[in-house]
């Protein structure tokens, strides 16, 4: 198995967010995880990555343990992964290719990371700082600064969302042709059922504190219309002492 | 709001603290350290129910900072009396115009040499220029009994000097180029460089390195000396000079300045400065300040002037001579050589 | 049109204030001795070798603290925004950032009677020069540097620091990452610490170690009386102006760049592990300099030679007259700093040009332009504004405006554009905006221009020495005098006294901000 969690409780701010998680990724395997905001969708990821520990519970990567609990014993950047970000998180004082070169290591041999460069289209603009690019050319730096590192696993935390429709449909294609050509697991968070179905073979729903679904992204279409009203139902559960003003 | 509100709060409480400042009754600028005028100032205030607004100086700067804040404002004079920690600062004024005559009857018992004719200027409670000996330091060499043990081999890199451009020490200068000659005095400085003393900061910092030991001698005022030996260093005083020249003694002096704002209070306050209370309690002080006037009771051990040969000293000259040589001595201080006079080098 | 029109109305009242309170006092002093012979003996001394030795030393010095402060300030700065703090790491940040609010001279003071406690001569020779100046400017400024570089850090782009520790170890991503990200900040930071060791002059002298802004001092107050000489030696410092005018605009820019969405506090996990302990040792370390000489002065003040209640209350009035010239100076900083600081935060006017004069006089020393002051206003048809507080309050305002003016301008550089566009369409009055809701949105802001105005005029040395009125000695200063043949229990009540009315003050701050927040 790629990734594994064991037990995974998640937690954020002294509040508790998914309880007992028992999930395994296969390796090569696409998986989408949907979600309205506040599900832990993002801090699920953040967990795997181990840039966040959890209330407890285990990850494992290739069958190395990797979060246990408070502990992490395996570093992030040992994880064997990568991640883009919901705010991409580029690095302002950097032109594109110091940005895959850093990524990447020192090891990394330089035709590697032009190809990257040429596949997403960025060919002529490595000497570009992320200021200076449009915003569909930051989300494609952010997707190959990913994968510079050759990572097996590639975990997507809402990438596209602050993309226009058309915009969005290219990047979706773009990441389905990079799977398909580099074979890593694909892990994308996700609150838009489109983009999942689109991307992921397998979609897990996520409802507060606990999976509404999971399974393959071709049933999940087939029982969007019952799910969705388990969504809805869940949602109103856990809306409703929010609205009436308790926290 | 409520942190604008303590904000103002304090503001105010602050405001109304600093008000009472504004009904001032007498200004003084002065050199002499706060530790030592501050009393005296005090016992005025007290005797005459008078208020006193002091400015009072640094010790590195001694006197010069207050010295060019009265000639900065000569405009519209602040200060209505100067008291200086020596007299040369109070006879600059006196050259640049900037003093009023003032011939306190107070003043009757100071001899005449340390007063000016015309009133211009009055000298009381002194200070001498002393040479302080670290006996450890010294140990099996001759102990120096004069200026001129200074450029002396067996003290070479052992001795310490004040910067020449600051306090007392310039004045010691300014009466050495009086009494030598310029071309005598020149060559000194050339040969205390060439014997490697020391160049301090401050007799404050003479006194440290005499103290700790890092140097065997430097000179220094009697208030110095008192301090380092009431801190039981092992150390002692040493009057120069007493076979040639004589040793130097630096009156402090006080002055009114012109356009006074407070002339009433000031000739008050310039009363009490020279009379023989405040001579008194200078010399019980912990600066040992010697008293001017024969009579004044003074603490046990302390030398007067009958005690000891004195430099035989024209002030008035002495300030004439220090404003010419000053910019020769800051230069010597800041690396260049004294040097031989040349027709027109020294300018001010 | 308009727009236009306000931005040119900001640079004129910006370069405005600059030229009444820094160029006017300056040219006064240049155009005063101009008449006199003193310029001619200006290139004479520019060239000789004495002076360039010491202006080279002094550059050494304060190139030597600036390092050591950005060595010392960036691991501590490091160490403190990772991850949450216990108290005991609270109380060391404490006592390593109290000695920025305090005179240099103070600190000097606490470690030279401590050394003339421990043993005669033990030490001395290394403290008594560039040695134990560097020394103790490090202890007074490497805060700066670390509160600067702080509060850059804690504003970094979380994701940013997060994909990069996805893909590389800590140390590489410290160095390649969060040190570059950090550097606007520490360069400032580095700088202003520059400028600040290059003009201090109380220190200096203390140590009797030659300086040259003691050398531009003893021009203003030695015999020969040569402002034009002492103006004149502070021509480098106009380059060290540019400098940081570079430096903050450069800040400005990236700062907009880098400062991040989402701001998260750095996981401890994803720094370097060897960096957060050295940032533990020195907060320990630098904590245990400021407690030693802060302990003498105390044991001193209280128990010393002179010391005692009585020396205490000796100083009050002295403190009473601190308080009243720095918190009227902070007050009118205050009004002047919170609109011009907002205006220039919300216009692309050249503000950063018209600031110049502002800068220039916190980069020049006090003693210049409070000299500049003096010939300026002390007239007879000025005097009632040089008789009194006003001209000491004027002296403060012209040397220290720049920074808490820049403080409000980056306060508001947080404000987002649509705080501003919501409030004025609603058609409400500029005054009604004003109170509603620009003032609540600003209190953080104007909280701490206003301290920092207040900090700077509290610990102030060598502005209000030659301009405090007579009989209005402030405590600094009087810490400064009394130190000639005082007990050291005096002297170190003074100063104690400075210490504990300024951590009182931060303390306050302290609370003040909680209650702030607690309220929202």
């Amino acid at each position: 198995m790629s990734i594994r969690l064991e037990k995974l409780e998640i937690a954020a701010g002294g509040r508790k967010l998914l309880g007992s998680l028992d999930l395994s990724f296969a390796a090569a395997s696409r998986t989408a995880i949907l979600g309205v905001s506040g599900t832990g969708k993002t801090t699920l990821l953040r967990t795997i990555a181990g840039l966040q520990v959890a209330a407890s519970g285990r990850v494992w990567i290739d069958d190395q343990l990797v979060t246990d609990g408070a502990r992490v014993p395996v570093a992030p950047h040992r994880r064997g992964l990568a991640m883009v970000f919901q705010d991409l998180g580029l690095w302002p004082h950097l032109t594109i290719s110091e940005h895959l070169r850093f990524a990447a290591g020192p090891q990394t041999p330089a035709g590697w990371l032009q190809e990257l460069v040429t596949v997403v289209g960025l060919d002529g603009l490595q000497k570009r700082r992320p200021a200076s690019l449009s915003g569909g050319e930051q989300q494609r730096l952010a997707l190959i600064r990913a994968l510079a590192s050759r990572p097996r696993r590639l975990l997507l935390d809402e990438p596209f969302t602050s993309l226009d429709l058309v915009l969005r449909q290219g990047l979706c294609e773009l990441v389905d042709e990079l799977q398909r050509r580099y074979g890593f697991t694909l892990l994308l968070v996700t609150h838009d059922p489109l983009e999942a179905l689109r991307l992921a073979e397998r979609v897990i729903l996520l409802g507060p504190g606990e999976i509404l679904w999971d399974g393959p992204a071709g049933e999940f279409r087939s029982a969007q219309t019952e799910q969705l009203a388990d969504l809805n139902r869940a949602l109103e559960r856990w809306t409703a002492p929010v609205m009436s003003g308790r926290r | 709001m409520k942190a604008p509100a303590v904000l103002l709060a304090v503001t105010t409480l602050a405001l109304a603290a600093g008000c009472h400042q504004q009904q001032a009754a007498v200004v003084v600028y002065t050199s002499v350290d706060q530790v030592f005028s501050e009393p005296v100032l005090q016992e005025f205030a007290k005797r005459t129910g008078t208020r006193v607004n002091p400015v009072f100086d640094t010790e590195e700067t001694k006197s010069t900072g207050i010295l060019n804040r009265i000639i900065a404002e000569a405009a519209s004079p602040r200060a209505d009396v100067f008291w200086s920690n020596d007299p040369i600062r109070s006879l600059v004024l006196v050259r640049r115009g900037l003093v009023q005559a003032y011939r306190s009857p107070a003043a009757a018992g100071i001899p005449a040499s340390f007063k000016a004719p015309d009133g211009s200027w009055i000298g009381f409670s002194a200070r001498a220029r002393v040479l302080l000996v670290n006996t450890r330091a010294l140990g099996d060499l001759r102990a120096p009994s004069g200026i001129l043990d200074y450029t002396d081999p067996r003290f070479r890199g052992r001795a310490a000097i004040a910067n020449p451009a600051f306090g007392t020490t310039t004045v010691h200068l300014a009466a050495l180029f009086t009494a030598w000659g310029e071309q005598k005095a020149r060559r000194f400085l050339d040969e205390l460089r060439r014997n490697q003393v020391r160049l301090a900061s401050s007799n404050g910092e003479v006194k440290r390195l005499v103290e700790n030991g890092e140097v065997i001698f430097g000179l220094v005022d009697t208030d110095d000396a008192a301090v380092a030996l009431a801190n039981g260093s092992p150390v002692k005083v040493i009057y120069p000079d007493q076979e040639g020249l004589g040793t130097l003694l630096l009156p402090t002096t006080v002055v009114m300045i012109k356009g006074a704002p407070h002339p009433e209070a000031g000739r008050r306050l310039i009363d009490f400065l020279v009379s023989a209370d405040s001579e008194r309690l200078l010399a019980f002080a912990p600066c040992r300040q010697i008293p001017l006037r024969p009579g004044v009771p003074v603490p046990a051990g302390m030398r007067t002037p009958d005690h000891f040969k004195t430099m035989k000293v024209d002030y008035g000259r002495l300030a004439e001579a220090l404003e010419r040589i000053h910019p020769l001595l800051r230069d010597w201080a800041e690396g260049q050589p004294a040097g031989q006079p040349a027709a027109g080098q020294v300018d001010h | 049109m308009k727009r236009a029109f306000h931005q040119l109305r900001l640079s004129f009242l910006l370069s405005g204030f600059g030229l009444l309170l820094v160029l006017l006092p300056v040219g006064f002093l240049l155009l005063g001795s101009l008449a006199t012979r003193e310029p001619q003996a200006v290139p004479k001394w520019l060239l000789s070798s004495g002076s360039l030795e010491l202006l080279l030393r002094s550059l050494l010095v304060a190139g030597a603290t600036s390092l050591l402060s950005l060595l010392l300030g960036v691991p501590l700065a490091l160490w403190w925004v990772a991850g949450h703090k216990r108290r005991w790491a609270r109380l060391l940040l404490g006592l390593h950032l109290l000695p920025l609010s305090l005179p240099p001279y103070t600190v000097a003071l606490g470690f030279a009677q401590l050394l003339g406690r421990l043993a005669p001569g033990a030490g001395a020779g290394f403290f008594y020069g560039p040695g134990g100046l560097t020394l103790v400017m490090t202890i007074c400024l490497s805060p700066l540097v670390t509160l600067l570089v702080a509060a850059f850090a804690a504003r970094l782009d979380g994701a940013a620091l997060e994909a990069a520790a996805l893909s590389r170890a800590p140390a590489p991503v410290l160095l390649r990452i969060v040190l570059p990200a950090l550097l606007p900040a520490a360069a400032l930071a580095a700088l202003v610490v520059f400028v600040l060791t290059l003009g201090e002059v109380a220190v200096p002298q203390l140590l009797r170690t030659p300086s040259w802004a003691v050398t531009v001092f003893s021009r203003l107050a030695d015999l020969s009386y040569a402002p034009a000489q002492a103006t004149l030696r502070c021509l480098p410092l106009l380059f060290i102006a540019a400098l940081v005018a570079a430096a903050c605009q450069h800040i400005d820019r990236r700062a907009r760049g880098s400062l991040g969405l989402r701001v998260r506090r750095i996981a401890p996990a994803l720094l370097p592990s060897g960096l957060l302990w050295a940032g533990r040792l020195l907060a320990v370390l630098l904590a245990l300099a400021t407690v030693l000489s802060l302990a003498t002065l105390a044991t001193n003040g209280i128990a010393g030679p002179g010391g005692g209640l009585g020396a205490l209350a000796a100083s009050l009035p002295a403190l009473a007259n601190s308080l009243t010239y720095a918190t009227t100076a902070a007050l009118v900083m205050l009004v002047v700093a919170a609109p011009l600081g907002f205006y220039w935060s919300h216009s692309r006017a050249p503000a950063t040009l018209a600031t110049l004069p502002l800068l220039l006089g916190l980069v020049l020393p006090g003693v210049v332009l409070a000299l500049g002051l003096v010939i300026q206003w002390n007239r007879p048809a000025t005097s009632w504004l040089y008789g009194g507080t006003t001209v000491a309050v004027l002296g403060l305002v012209g040397h220290y405006l720049y920074l808490p003016l820049r403080a409000a301008k980056l306060g508001f550089d947080r404000f987002p554009r649509a705080w501003i566009d919501a409030a004025r369409l609603p058609g409400r009055g500029p005054w009604q905006r004003l109170r509603t809701i620009y003032l609540p949105l600003s209190r953080r802001v104007l909280l701490t221009a206003g301290l920092l105005g207040l900090l700077l005029g509290l610990r102030d040395v060598d502005t209000l020495i030659v301009l405090y009125p007579p009989g209005g000695q402030t405590l600094t200063i009087r810490t400064l005098t009394l130190e000639a043949n005082s007990p050291a229990g005096l002297t170190a009540a003074a100063a104690l006294l400075q210490v504990g009315t300024t951590a009182t003050l931060l303390w306050l701050l302290a609370h003040l901000r909680g209650i702030m927040e607690g309220r929202k």
